[in-house]
């Protein structure tokens, strides 16, 4: 799907394979926004996510239709309370062009290890969680699960690390193997 | 429920450890039938690179391994998935791992686990 197409077209519903389609599900595209809505639950994303995934538009619709029907959003239809908090899709990452999960993960640490004394030594820093992404410090915060939610709204579901200045994760396997 | 299941006798001396599947927690994508260890001497689950790769699951943080004599191994990635036992899910920050499947104590702290070796069979 062409750039040129999502900006021309307001709405426009994308193809997706018949095994997807029901009279259930409702999906809208546009180039400011784009909503799945499944019975009377819709999700949705904003002007920079649609931007910046436009190469995979069609691909994005077919993984947010699956995960809506994952998610069995149909339960929370009748009962507004839940709607009103039902976690939004994230759509994964589809950029041809960014590097491999490895790579990716690899510059985070090192990137994460070269700052970490600076960021120990920084007031604004000490204790609190960050998140790198694309080897950048991009957010920091004390509560770590809302720091990866908002990572994952504004990247989609990426690589990234959220680790905590001044305390390295650490982990031990006790149990040696022998091998005959 | 409990469910008692058969030690696995391919490994010497045999080993607790049964069939699990992984399902990564944001997308819901599911890796089914692979052999995990109730290995009690590891801190915190750890999964198969290749598992973590075939669910898509993405690394959400970074974590120091050492080996049983405090030797640094390196700096793996942290996934956060669902581990689902007999049907029951349990959701983990797992360390990746080049090797098979544990299930550390992270997990097995959440649970009843009777190891009955005589009969080479464990209840959990």
């Amino acid at each position: 799907m062409k750039k040129q197409t999502l900006q021309n077209s307001h709405i426009n519903t994308p193809k997706l394979e018949p095994s997807l389609y029901s009279p259930d599900i409702y999906v809208r595209v546009s180039h400011t926004d784009y909503f799945v809505e499944f019975k009377n639950l819709s999700v949705g994303e904003k002007q920079a996510f649609v931007d910046k995934h436009l190469d995979d538009f069609e691909e994005i619709f077919k993984l947010a239709v699956k995960e809506a029907i994952a998610r069995r959003l149909e339960s929370a239809v009748f009962n507004r309370s839940k709607i009103d908090t039902a976690k939004s899709i994230v759509i994964p990452s589809k950029n041809k062009n960014s590097m491999s999960g490895r790579e990716e993960f690899e510059r985070n640490v090192a990137a994460f290890k070269a700052m970490e004394s600076q960021l120990k030594n920084d007031p604004k820093y000490q204790g609190k969680y960050v998140v790198i992404y694309k080897g950048q410090l991009v957010a920091s915060g004390d509560d770590p699960d809302k720091l990866l939610s908002d990572a994952y709204q504004k990247f989609g579901y990426v690589s990234l690390l959220v680790n905590k200045v001044g305390e390295r994760e650490k982990t031990r396997v006790y149990s040696p193997r022998y091998r005959s | 429920m409990t469910r008692t299941h058969p030690y696995d006798r391919t490994f010497t001396p045999p080993m607790p450890a049964l069939m699990v599947d992984v399902e990564d927690l944001v997308t819901g994508k599911r890796h089914s039938n692979e052999l995990a260890i109730v290995d009690s001497g590891a801190d915190r689950t750890n999964i198969p690179a290749r598992v973590a790769n075939n669910i898509g699951a993405q690394p959400v943080g970074s974590i120091d391994v050492y080996d049983f004599q405090g030797n640094f191994q390196g700096t793996k990635a942290l996934y956060r998935v669902r581990i689902i036992i007999d049907g029951v899910p349990f959701n983990v920050r797992a360390s990746e791992t080049d090797g098979e499947l544990l299930i550390g104590r992270d997990l097995l702290n959440m649970i009843y686990l009777t190891l009955n070796g005589p009969k080479l069979e464990f209840t959990l």
